[in-house]
């Protein structure tokens, strides 16, 4: 079956009152739906009432779903307009177009001292990268998903949300640019940023710098 | 970027989600990789980051928390019946 086939299933099961198809919903996409709230509204609790409000929102207006995207995208779609409504009842409006201008900005991925500026090395690592731990084992993997979290929740909302879109959840680039209604050069220059900054956060915790 | 070889770090860790991304034409992938072959830190820069990735993609496999997954389902049970008079 093909995931528009399988998605109008699922709505059909939906109109239809059948809870199994909700909490199948519900299992795959709540956590995905948490993270893109709490990338606008911080406090996880506020978060999760949006959240709830969002899935009220999708139940409420399903009968108008024609799978033209998929329910995954449309339902992120939803969530991320009610957090940035939150936000915007609350504070002063920040238009999406100064948002991308504040986050979409071009600069280098590492910081320029970590590179020789003159010399014969002019360009090279000056500082060497050292590897991470391996999370090979059970703990090790749970104190580096715990620092990419934290690493996730410190990035500014745009870049948060095309990283939890694009490498959290799995989707295309172009799904990114859908929900978000962003060019495909933003969200490359955000996807670009935002990895960078994930990575140079958790090298700050967990290594130190190697010397060539 | 031109089809040349790439001697610059700094250049070549402003590629590798390119790299990552299957976004490089034959030449730049062929020239990326000729620079990590002979470039011990910008192999380690590359492996953190797909260490990055692996860990992303790890956090997307968590279930939803019992008691939010209850209220959800009696969220859905109000509709239902909202929608059912």
């Amino acid at each position: 079956m093909t995931r528009n086939a399988a998605d109008l299933e699922i709505v059909a099961a939906l109109l239809r009152g059948e809870h199994a198809a909700f909490t199948s919903l519900v299992r795959a996409y709540q956590p995905a739906c948490l993270r893109l709230a709490q990338a606008w509204v911080r406090d996880r609790a506020t978060a999760a009432e949006v959240v709830q409000q969002a899935w009220l929102s999708a139940l409420e207006s399903l009968a108008m779903f024609e799978g033209r995207s998929s329910l995954r995208t449309w339902l992120f779609g939803i969530v991320i307009n009610r957090a940035r409504s939150h936000i915007r009842a609350r504070k002063r409006t920040i238009p999406l177009s100064a948002l991308i201008a504040e986050e979409a900005i071009e600069g280098p991925t590492v910081e320029p001292d970590r590179f020789f500026h003159d010399g014969p090395w002019a360009g090279h690592w000056s500082s060497w990268p050292a590897p991470f731990p391996s999370p090979d084992s059970p703990l090790e993997h749970e104190r580096l998903r715990a620092l990419l979290e934290q690493a996730i929740g410190a990035l500014p909302p745009l870049q948060q949300e095309v990283l939890v879109l694009c490498d959290v959840e799995g989707l295309s680039g172009e799904e990114a640019c859908n929900i978000l209604g962003i060019s495909g050069t933003h969200q490359r220059v955000l996807l670009h940023r935002a990895r960078g900054k994930a990575r140079t956060f958790l090298e700050q915790r967990l290594v130190d710098k190697a010397q060539p | 970027m031109s089809d040349k070889s790439l001697d610059r770090c700094e250049e070549v860790v402003e590629l590798v989600n390119e790299y990552l991304g299957h976004a490089l034409s034959a030449a730049e992938r062929a020239a990326f990789e000729a620079h990590l072959a002979t470039c011990p830190p910008c192999s380690a820069y590359l492996a953190q980051m797909k260490t990055v990735l692996r860990l992303a993609g790890s956090l997307g496999q968590a279930a939803p928390q019992a008691d939010v997954e209850q209220q959800l389902m009696a969220l859905f049970q109000h509709w239902r019946d909202e929608k059912s008079r």
